[in-house]
C-alpha cells in the first residue's frame, strides 16, 4: 500500500503518491530559487502551478497523482529558467544558493540537501552538500575520507547521509531529459570540467585521483563491512541465546520478567528512533505525519517506563539473588601455594586417585563437577582424600560442597567419619585459604 | 560539441524574437505559444517560456488579457504592444543585417 498525501495546485485539490508530491514540491522549491531575483516572481510560480495542475488532469488517469504521472509532467513543463538579464541569469541558476555565509547557513537550515547526481563518485552524497554550500565538492570528499580515519566514522556518516538525503535525480532527469535544458547543461559541464583541468593544477588532479582510489576502498571496505555484519549477527545470535539463558537466571523470565525485556526495549529504541524520524523529515522535507501518531509514541514510551517500574523490583531481587548463590561457583576457587605440603591434601576421584590440590574450579558446564589438576572426575561427585600426617593414613570422603568467599576456602564433605587434619605443618598461607574443613 | 549546444546560445538570444513573432502573428496564450514552437527549432517549455513572457511584460513588449476559456480557467491571452510591434520590426532588421554582414565576412578571403 502506498502513503498518499493531499495537496492543491493552482487551487485545485489532487492527491498525490508520497513520492509523486515530493517531486512536484521540490520541482516548485526549486523554481522559486531560480526566480528570486525576478521582480514577477509570484505571478510565475503561479502561473507554473496552474500549467502542472493543468497538465496533471488531462495525464493523470488514475485517482491518485502517480509519481511517473508527476515525473512526466514536470519534464513537460521543464525546469525554470530565469529569464533576467544574462549575469543574473546565470548565477540564479546555476547556484541555487548564493550570497554570504549567513545566507547558505540559513538556506540550508530551510531547505532539504539533495545528493548531486550528476556529479558522483560513490552516491552523490558529497557533491550534493558541496552544491549545497557552493563550495568545491574536492573538499568535501576530501572531509570525509579524512574522516574515514577518525574510527571509520566517514564511512558511517556517509552511509547515513546517503539513506537520509534523497536524490535530485527525478528533477534532474528531468532536467536533463528537458528540451530547453539540455544543451545549457551539456554546456555548464564542459565548461566546468573543461575550466576545471585547464585550470587544475597537477596537485588538485592528484588529489581528485586519491579520492577516487578512496572512494573504491570505501566500496571494498562497504563489503568486508557486510561481510562482518553477518558474521557479527551470527555471532550476536549465538551470543543471544546463551545470555537468553542467563537473562532466565537472571530473573528475566515470567510475566514480570517479559514486561521488563519489552520495556527496556521500548525504553531504548523508542528514542533512537524518534531521532532518525526527525532527521529523517529535516533531510526529506516530507510532510508532517500528524500528531497523533506522535502521542501514540509518547505514550507507549511512557508505558515502557511505568511496566519497567513495576517489573524491574522482581527482576533485581531475582537476579540478585542468582548472583549471590551463583558467587561461588563462579571463576575459580584456587588455592595458591600450596608449596611444601603438596601430599598432605590431595583431591582423589573415587578410584582414589591422589592428586595434589593445585586448583579447585567449578565445571560450568557439567555442573556439579570438581576439577583438579585439569582432570575431570567421571562420577557425579569427587572423592576427597585427605592423608593425617601424623599416621599417614588415608581417608577418602566425598566433597559435598566448595565454598569460596572473602576469607578463604571452605570444603564441606559428606562423610560424618572425623579425620583430623594437621594443621600445625601447614604454612600460614595455606591455612589462610583452607578456612575450614567440616566433616 | 554537438549541433545543440553550437546553436544553443543563438537559439536563447532569438527566442524574445520568435516569441513576439508567434504574438505578432494572432494574440495566444502561453499553452499555444508552446504548441506553436513545439515543430520547429525553438521548441521550448513552460520553465523556460513563462519567466520569459513575464519579463517581456514587464519590459512593456506585450501585453495580455484575461480570457474565459470554455471548460477550464480564464487564459491569459497575449497581444504585442506599441512597443513590442517597434522591437520586433528592429530586431528583425538586425537579423537581416547581421545575417547578411556574417555571410559577406565569410565570402572575403
Amino acid at each position: 500500500m502506498k502513503k498518499t498525501v493531499n495537496g492543491s495546485l493552482a487551487g485545485k485539490a489532487f492527491i498525490f503518491e508520497q513520492d509523486a508530491y515530493v517531486a512536484i514540491e521540490s520541482f516548485l522549491h526549486r523554481s522559486e530559487q531560480r526566480l528570486k531575483s525576478d521582480p514577477d516572481k509570484s505571478e510565475i510560480l503561479a502561473d507554473i502551478e496552474a500549467a502542472i495542475s493543468e497538465k496533471l488532469t488531462v495525464t493523470s488517469r488514475t485517482e491518485v497523482v502517480q509519481e511517473s504521472v508527476a515525473l512526466q509532467v514536470l519534464e513537460q513543463i521543464g525546469e525554470v529558467e530565469a529569464a533576467g538579464a544574462d549575469d543574473d541569469e546565470q548565477k540564479s541558476t546555476q547556484t541555487a544558493v548564493g550570497g554570504s555565509w549567513g545566507d547558505k547557513l540559513r538556506s540550508l537550515l530551510k531547505h532539504p540537501i539533495y545528493k548531486n547526481k550528476q556529479d558522483v563518485v560513490v552516491d552523490g552524497v558529497a557533491s550534493g552538500i558541496a552544491r549545497a554550500v557552493d563550495i568545491d565538492p574536492i573538499w568535501v570528499r576530501l572531509a570525509f575520507v579524512g574522516l574515514i580515519f577518525a574510527g571509520g566514522s566517514g564511512i558511517i556518516l556517509y552511509i547515513v547521509l546517503s539513506f537520509l538525503m534523497s536524490s535530485e535525480l527525478k528533477g534532474e532527469q528531468i532536467k536533463s531529459a528537458s528540451i530547453a535544458n539540455r544543451a545549457k547543461l551539456r554546456s555548464a559541464v564542459d565548461k566546468s570540467s573543461s575550466a576545471a583541468s585547464r585550470v587544475a593544477s597537477p596537485i588538485i588532479r592528484l588529489v581528485q585521483l586519491l579520492v577516487r582510489v578512496a572512494a573504491i576502498g570505501i566500496f571494498v571496505g562497504l563489503i568486508i563491512g557486510m561481510i562482518a555484519i553477518i558474521a557479527a549477527a551470527g555471532y550476536s545470535l549465538s551470543w543471544a541465546m546463551k545470555a537468553g539463558s542467563e537473562a532466565v537466571n537472571l530473573g528475566f523470565s515470567g510475566l514480570q520478567g517479559y514486561i521488563a525485556i519489552a520495556s527496556l526495549a521500548v525504553l531504548i529504541l523508542m528514542p533512537v528512533l524518534a531521532i532518525v524520524t526527525l532527521l529523517d523529515r529535516s533531510f526529506h522535507k516530507r510532510p508532517r505525519r500528524n500528531f497523533r501518531f506522535d502521542w501514540i509514541m509518547i505514550f507507549v514510551w511512557a508505558a515502557s517506563i511505568f511496566g519497567l517500574s513495576i517489573s524491574a523490583p522482581t527482576v533485581y531481587s531475582r537476579g540478585k539473588t542468582y548472583i549471590e548463590t551463583k558467587q561461588p561457583a563462579s571463576g575459580f576457587v584456587t588455592i595458591e601455594n600450596w608449596d611444601g605440603e603438596l601430599t598432605n591434601l590431595c583431591i582423589s576421584d573415587q578410584t582414589n586417585k591422589c592428586d595434589t590440590l593445585k586448583n579447585i574450579k567449578r565445571s560450568t558446564d557439567c555442573g556439579g563437577y570438581w576439577y583438579v589438576d585439569g582432570e575431570q572426575g567421571a562420577g557425579s561427585q569427587w572423592a576427597f582424600s585427605i592423608i593425617d600426617v601424623d599416621t599417614g593414613r588415608q581417608k577418602c570422603d566425598v566433597v559435598k560442597s566448595v565454598q569460596n568467599d572473602l576469607f578463604g576456602l571452605s570444603i564441606v564433605f559428606a562423610s560424618k567419619d572425623v579425620v583430623r587434619l594437621n594443621t600445625e605443618t601447614k604454612e600460614q598461607k595455606a591455612a589462610y585459604w583452607l578456612r575450614s574443613v567440616q566433616y | 560539441m554537438d549541433n545543440e549546444a553550437l546553436t544553443s546560445q543563438i537559439k536563447k538570444g532569438l527566442l524574445v524574437l520568435v516569441v513576439l513573432q508567434v504574438i505578432a502573428a494572432r494574440k495566444s496564450y502561453a499553452a499555444e505559444i508552446l504548441d506553436q514552437l513545439q515543430q520547429g527549432q525553438f521548441a521550448t517549455q513552460e520553465g523556460t517560456l513563462y519567466p520569459l513572457l513575464s519579463r517581456l511584460k514587464r519590459e512593456g513588449l506585450i501585453e495580455y488579457e484575461w480570457v474565459e476559456s470554455t471548460g477550464g480557467p480564464p487564459r491569459k491571452y497575449y497581444v504585442l504592444s506599441q512597443k513590442g510591434e517597434q522591437y520586433r520590426t528592429q530586431m528583425l532588421e538586425y537579423l537581416r543585417i547581421t545575417t547578411k554582414e556574417i555571410t559577406k565576412i565569410g565570402e572575403i578571403k
